[in-house]
């Protein structure tokens, strides 16, 4: 192997940066599935789309099943409440984080087939984390609360934890 | 295949966390580093393979254009490839595919990252999700392995003790490898008292920011026996997609958020074309992109060297570290040095330097079957090459 040339240099911590940054405002074309969804939180309903095919339900719903590959335009409410299928509790910030700690998780609405992610709000947690919440374990039970004034963005709702036995 | 492709030589730059060269000086030093360890010039060279990951963290965009000429591959067909972490992993398949099918007789792949330009890595990562159903969520790259690890250790598949080994291990066998980035060595303790990323991930257990470069220089068995050099032949390869919202995997998969169907599809590819029946016992090395403990944990059953559930036994039977009968990552893998869009191309580039004999100090003793993979997109593209000695 060749000596690495690059050990010397790589000590040196003066390197020389410029600053620079990126800032591209963008509007995102979210197209009729999703335009629906939000449509139906502003009416207290959470909407799959269905595949004809498989019976496939997928919450956030979405134009097409990547299985069976076709086209999807069914769309249909799934329940309010739900089984959690994974989560955690942000420890660290970062850059637009929000203030920590906080959970969030992929839960899996009864009548979905797929699970979609949202921060559980509610959820009993001391300054130090040693352990997963119980209420966040999966299998554990979630309820979907709704914004006070939906905006047509995903914060328009967000997960609760409910009782072991709900 | 048509032809046998065959790796004739490595470069690699050391991995830091600001490394001081300009970006176009580190793919060149790459690439004539590999370029001399072939004992080729660039005029041997018919082609160039560049693997880089999301623009934004170099935030010049379109770096292809930018780095062009210090690949080497003015006058020469370029290309560029991207399947996030598993950028690296690609463009060394795209390459053996195109020697193989007669395309080009010797390439020249080069990997680059370099992920500590940008003041916040997170924040970059929150722009690989769904702009419309996941970025309000700011998932990251931590937060989605967190959901991953967390639902691991809730189903029983691994504790933090054999995270923290796992860790211990890869930073341990850094050691061996001068351009690893993060060498350290730590006992459980001190993984598990470091700072909480998102539960269950600590300081500990993740990569660290690298930057870096790595090329491989890949030819023809028949040219390769020309140049004298040992090689190391390309007898496997195997790829698979998976779907973009991690939520719709979990339906797929019986075990949930931490199932990696993708990359049990491509191990499955790759060993079928190299006949490998008994991955455990036929595989001498394995260097796998795994960023985070319990993603090495978990996909040891994924290709094949467990049972299904029984990955963690490989961790508590050491069977996995540097004197173990299949060691993962002599070199340190990806969480030790993680210059994501080279990283996939490391892992393939240490594989080949096991199967050739020269990996120096992290050198497994007889070494003659190796396999790379790459994983990108949080868990949704994989790749997995089996490279071996060259007769």
């Amino acid at each position: 192997m060749s000596k690495s040339g690059d050990d010397m240099s790589a000590k040196d911590s003066q390197t020389l940066r410029f600053p620079g940054e990126w800032r591209i405002e963008y509007g995102y074309t979210i197209g009729r599935e999703a335009a629906a969804f939000f449509d139906g939180i502003r009416r207290h309903e959470m909407l799959g789309s269905r595949c004809d095919a498989c019976q496939q339900v997928a919450v956030p719903p979405k134009s097409f099943c990547e299985r069976c590959f076709v086209k999807v335009t069914d769309l249909v409410p799934v329940e309010l409440v739900g089984t959690i299928a994974a989560a955690t509790v942000v420890t660290q910030g970062f850059e637009g984080s929000p203030p920590v700690p906080y959970s969030v998780a992929y839960a899996t609405l009864d009548g979905a087939t797929s699970a979609t992610a949202n921060y559980v709000r509610d959820v009993p947690m001391g300054e130090e984390i040693s352990a997963l919440p119980p209420e966040l374990a999966p299998g554990r039970r979630v309820a979907v609360q709704f914004a006070d004034e939906p905006q047509g963005r995903l914060s328009d709702f967000w997960f609760v934890p409910l009782s072991e036995d709900a | 295949m048509k032809h046998q492709p065959t790796v004739i030589g490595v470069g690699q730059t050391d991995y830091r966390s600001h490394h001081p060269d300009s970006t176009p000086a580190l793919v060149q030093t790459a690439a004539s580093r590999a370029l001399a360890h072939a004992g080729y010039d660039i005029g041997d060279i018919d082609a160039v393979v560049f693997a880089s990951a999301p623009d934004v963290f170099e935030g010049v965009h379109e770096p292809d254009r930018w780095l062009a000429d210090a690949l080497g591959a003015v006058g020469k067909p370029m290309l560029r490839i991207h399947t996030g972490g598993a950028t690296g992993g690609s463009a060394a398949v795209a390459a053996a595919a195109s020697i193989g099918a007669g395309q080009y007789e010797s390439i020249l792949v080069v990997g680059l990252q370099r992920t500590g330009e940008a003041k916040d890595a997170q924040q970059i990562f929150t722009t690989i999700f769904d702009p419309v159903f996941e970025q309000d969520v700011q998932l990251t790259v931590i937060t989605s392995v967190a959901m991953q690890a967390a639902a691991a250790l809730e189903q029983g598949r691994l504790t933090v003790e054999q995270m923290a080994r796992v860790s211990i291990k890869n930073f341990g066998n850094a050691l061996r490898n001068p351009h690893a980035h993060l060498r350290k060595e730590l006992t459980v303790d001190e993984v598990l008292a470091s700072p909480m990323l998102a539960w269950p991930i600590r300081r500990w257990n993740a990569c660290p920011r690298s930057d870096g470069a790595a090329a491989v220089v890949m030819t023809t068995a028949e040219r390769a026996a020309d140049t004298k050099r040992p090689g190391a032949v390309v007898t496997g390869i195997g790829a698979a997609a998976d779907v973009y919202r991690l939520g719709e995997r979990i339906v797929e998969q019986g075990d949930k958020m931490s199932g990696r169907r993708a990359l049990e599809w491509a191990s499955a590819g790759a060993y079928r074309q190299a006949g490998i029946t008994c991955p455990r016992e036929e595989l001498d090395v394995v260097e796998m992109y795994a960023p985070f403990p319990h993603t090495e944990i978990l996909s040891y059953e994924a290709i094949g060297l467990a049972e299904a559930g029984k990955s963690a036994e490989l961790v508590d039977e050491g069977a996995v570290e540097f004197d173990g009968d299949i060691p993962v990552c002599p070199s340190g893998g990806c969480q030790a040095s993680n210059p994501i869009g080279a990283s996939g191309l490391v892992r393939f580039a240490e594989a080949a330097l096991q199967a050739m004999g020269e990996a120096g100090d992290h050198q497994i003793d007889g070494a003659q079957r190796a396999l790379a993979t790459a994983t990108g997109g949080i868990n949704q593209f994989f790749t997995c090459v089996v490279l071996e000695g060259a007769k």
